[in-house]
């Protein structure tokens, strides 16, 4: 009797606790007064939650990449450039950094075809290495290795009739950067359930059958690179204004795919939600908790965990609890 | 003027080099419709690379390969696949993290000539039949045994609604009451309209079963012709022996 | 002195050191096929050691350099370990846990050294000059040239003259062909990793002397092992070295012609080459004969 009502109060935790954290998560800034620090590490988790699940978009066609920071990087200097040099509005400049990190993604899957697993990974990172020494060195274009700094924060987001303050204040910041990742979770989303999402399914379970079995697999790689390639690079463009400078280090880095590597092997790669989880429980807890116990190497926390989970939980922590929850 | 229809599949001069190996040279076959033909040879004689070149998933170096009339040369493997062609691997490659009716519904989705939507169990079940799985339904790929997993190779190319089935080695290690069943279902698919060329190295399911079979040796096609002639032929018993003497002065064996 | 002459010589001389970078990581992923993205991590590792040493305790260097040189096998032994507990699929679990042991490492960097470049350096400025050539060498690169190269000399006299090199030639070539002729596989890895750390304990110090350490240094090497290993094959002594000598020429050349900045690019470009050339045209084995 009592070990029975213990697993029901554990199943009603298990179950309640995803909808308390939900609702905190969208209604809490709202109906609470939350300190300053808190809506900045928890809209940048939720920045690092979108950029993850782009990441995982190309990884659930079996293909790791290592250099998702070109994407990053390109689109981050393409928005400034576009809207310093060629004045376009700021979000069409976003968008249009993220369409040129597309293209970029899409060079490196008619360049890359033919290569998997690690030896693709590897290429990735060489890829990575191109734009950025281009973008340290064109000093006319980029201003080189000083970068580019006074980056205005976000303008208010006009849709139709509302207008959404989003750079004045951290609460629209917050807001706004919830919503980008809730835009990005619904495109994984389609990659993984849609028939595309199967086909991806096929193809990183046994391409060789896939493909036999009437799977495009080179179409199907080809979009997943696109899609994961332009949401990288609108998250790019966006970055700037976050950050208010860029430079060819920070923006072309391997930090913008092992983060993403990291939050969604630990949130779980197979999980609509998976890398969401892992970058709202991931980040929090570095910024807040290790950050300033350790302010140099506070990122080891990363590397440890990204072992442990290949190690004890491979396929992400929701589905380990999940399948502790079912056993 | 009366053109003969077109053969279901004629190879022209195909031609396989790989790091300066010849893994076929100037194979030419033709197979119509409703026919079986069994490709036999040795090991390492080139049947898998064969089937491969026909599938679409090794590019020949030379030569053509012609479906329906069309040349599909070109053609990815998958384009094949939705065209009609299907073929099974020697070791089996089931989605290991699906279960057995999910592989089926893969091949139906994605490998019919008509785009499929939505896919459900049932209609992945009489395919799962036709091989006696479907007891396995809900088993994932990992979890069944070699021999099961090589019936699922069977069902999963059979829903992708081919007229062409390429079965690589699957009666190989049965025993004769299972090439029994084999056999039984060999026939049924040909009534039906398919189209089989078999490999089969042991040669205990296509004497019974195929039409005519191709011999094939180091690359070469040796021999064709009706089983009961091809395998007296002391050409064909020095190739399995590996005493057959090799023309156009490359070593010779034995 | 000759502009361009300097040039060769410093592009032999890194050449030889990358060669040395090479063959550590060649003899590992020759035995496990496992990309050791941490390798790079692991030399500097070596090199910290042995500024700390120099910089700290006032070793004269070249005492660091036998010190490195026995601890580092315990760091790759521990490597070995470590991948030899690794679950399903092992080339991607290896690349991804080896990312996770590079990020570790560089934090511990971090942590301990600051951001700040580290070097080591020596007593003697220049040790040879050789007017004939317009040609001056420096200490570090007479100490480049002759650590890397005497290593490579015996790496490669063990490799194919000794009973045990040979073993592990046949391992790295066909890790089941070896088993079945008698060989010893595991002690084989053990021999590989342990012969790898010596290598990188020999690397770091001599890294520490020519170049900056800096925490995020440790990827340069790394792609560079990797470069080398997969243009000159594995395990092979010789090409390993014409390979590095042909990469650190073009680099050093290079930066003569268009300027050092551009240095990373020429790397990234090779190793893009060398992979899409190599992929050109493969035919996966189980769809042949």
């Amino acid at each position: 009797m009592r070990a029975k009502s213990a697993s029901v109060i554990a199943q009603t935790c298990r179950s309640i606790l995803p909808v308390v954290a939900a609702a905190l998560l969208f209604f809490g800034p709202l109906l609470f007064p939350v300190a300053e620090v808190y809506l900045l590490v928890f809209g940048m988790a939720c920045f690092y939650a979108a950029l993850a699940m782009a990441w995982n978009i190309l990884a659930l066609s079996g293909l790791y990449s290592l250099g998702h920071g070109a994407f990053f990087g390109l689109g981050a200097y393409s928005a400034i450039i576009f809207q310093q040099q060629l004045a376009f509005p700021v979000y069409a400049a976003v968008l249009a950094g993220g369409l040129v990190g597309a293209l970029y993604g899409l060079l490196w899957g008619v360049v890359l075809k033919n290569l998997r697993g690690a030896y693709f990974a590897l290429a990735t990172l060489a890829a990575l290495e191109i734009p950025r020494v281009v973008a340290d060195n064109w000093e006319s274009l980029t201003s080189g290795s000083m970068g580019i700094v006074g980056i205005s924060r976000l303008p208010a987001l006009e849709l139709g009739l509302i207008s959404l303050p989003v750079g004045e204040s951290m609460r629209g910041q917050y807001y706004f950067l919830l919503g980008w990742m809730v835009l990005t979770a619904v495109v994984h989303r389609q990659a993984l359930k849609s028939r595309w999402g199967w086909a991806l399914q096929a193809i990183r379970d046994n391409e060789v059958a896939a493909e036999v079995l009437g799977v495009n697999v080179y179409g199907c790689r080809l979009l997943a690179l696109g899609v994961s390639a332009l949401l990288t690079g609108i998250a790019g463009g966006l970055y700037g204004h976050l950050m208010g400078l860029i430079e060819p280090a920070m923006v072309f880095s391997l930090q913008m795919a092992a983060y993403p590597l990291v939050l969604s092997f630990f949130g779980g790669r197979f999980q609509v939600l998976g890398p969401m989880v892992g970058a709202l429980v991931l980040y929090p807890l570095d910024q807040l908790v290790l950050q300033p116990w350790l302010p140099q190497g506070h990122a080891a926390v990363y590397g440890l965990v990204i072992i442990f989970t290949i190690f004890f939980f491979p396929r992400g922590i929701t589905a380990w609890l999940q399948q502790r929850h079912t056993s | 003027m009366v053109t003969a229809a077109p053969h279901l599949l004629e190879l022209q001069d195909i031609s396989v080099i790989w790091k300066g190996q010849t893994l076929l040279q100037q194979i030419k076959a033709v197979a119509s419709s409703q026919e079986i033909i069994g490709i036999i040879g040795p090991n390492g004689a080139g049947k898998t690379t064969l089937m491969s070149v026909i599938s679409g998933q090794i590019p020949p170096a030379r030569g053509r390969v012609l479906y329906q009339g069309q040349d599909i040369t070109a053609w990815p493997p998958h384009r094949r696949c939705r065209a009609g062609i299907a073929r099974t691997f020697q070791i089996p490659r089931p989605f290991v993290d699906m279960t057995a009716w999910e592989n089926v519904a893969t091949a139906i989705c994605f490998g019919q000539p008509q785009k499929a939507a939505a896919v459900g169990r049932s209609q992945a079940i009489p395919f799962l039949e036709m091989v006696g799985l479907v007891h396995k339904a809900d088993t994932l790929g990992r979890d069944l045994t070699l021999s099961e997993q090589r019936r699922l190779e069977v069902a999963r190319a059979l829903a992708t609604d081919p007229k062409l089935l390429l079965l690589d080695e699957v009666a190989a290690g049965l025993s004769p009451k299972m090439v029994r069943q084999v056999v039984t279902l060999v026939e049924r698919l040909r009534q039906q309209g398919l189209t089989l060329l078999i490999i089969d190295h042991f040669l205990n399911l296509t004497l019974e079963v195929a039409d005519r079979l191709l011999v094939l040796d180091r690359g070469e096609m040796i021999m064709a012709g009706p089983p009961q002639e091809i395998i007296r032929h002391p050409e064909v018993v020095g190739a399995y022996l590996g005493t057959r003497r090799v023309t156009k002065g490359r070593r010779t064996p034995g | 002195m000759g502009v361009w002459q300097q040039a060769i010589l410093a592009g032999l001389s890194l050449g030889s050191f990358y060669t040395l970078l090479g063959l550590g990581f060649s003899l590992i992923f020759g035995v496990t096929r496992a990309f050791n993205l941490a390798h790079g991590d692991f030399i500097l590792l070596a090199g910290y050691l042995a500024f700390a040493l120099w910089h700290f305790w006032h070793l004269p260097f070249y005492a660091t350099i036998p010190i490195a040189m026995v601890i580092l096998p315990l760091a790759t032994l521990t490597l070995r370990w470590l991948l030899a507990r690794l679950p399903e699929p092992f080339e991607l679990n290896s690349l991804v846990v080896t990312f996770g042991l590079a990020i570790v490492l560089q934090n511990l960097f971090l942590a301990f050294f600051s951001a700040d470049f580290r070097l080591i350096v020596l007593p003697i400025e220049t040790v040879l000059s050789v007017p004939a050539w317009s040609l001056l060498v420096t200490a570090n690169q007479a100490l480049l040239l002759s650590g890397s190269l005497l290593a490579t000399l015996v790496v490669y006299l063990f490799l194919y003259r000794t009973f045990v090199g040979k073993a592990l030639r046949a391992t790295i070539q066909n890790r089941e062909g070896a088993a079945l002729a008698g060989i010893r596989v595991e002690r084989m890895q053990l021999l590989a990793f342990g012969v790898g750390g010596v290598l990188v304990g020999l690397a770091g110090p001599l890294m520490a002397v020519n170049m900056y350490l800096h925490p995020a240094g440790g990827l340069e090497p790394t792609l560079i092992a990797i470069i080398l290993t997969i243009a000159a094959g594995v395990g092979r002594t010789g090409s390993l070295l014409w390979a590095g000598w042909l990469l650190g020429l073009a680099e050093s050349c290079t930066a003569l012609g268009i300027g050092s900045s551009w240095r990373e690019l020429v790397t990234a470009l090779v190793l893009l080459a060398i992979l899409t050339w190599r992929s050109r045209g493969r035919i996966n084995p189980e769809l042949a004969s």
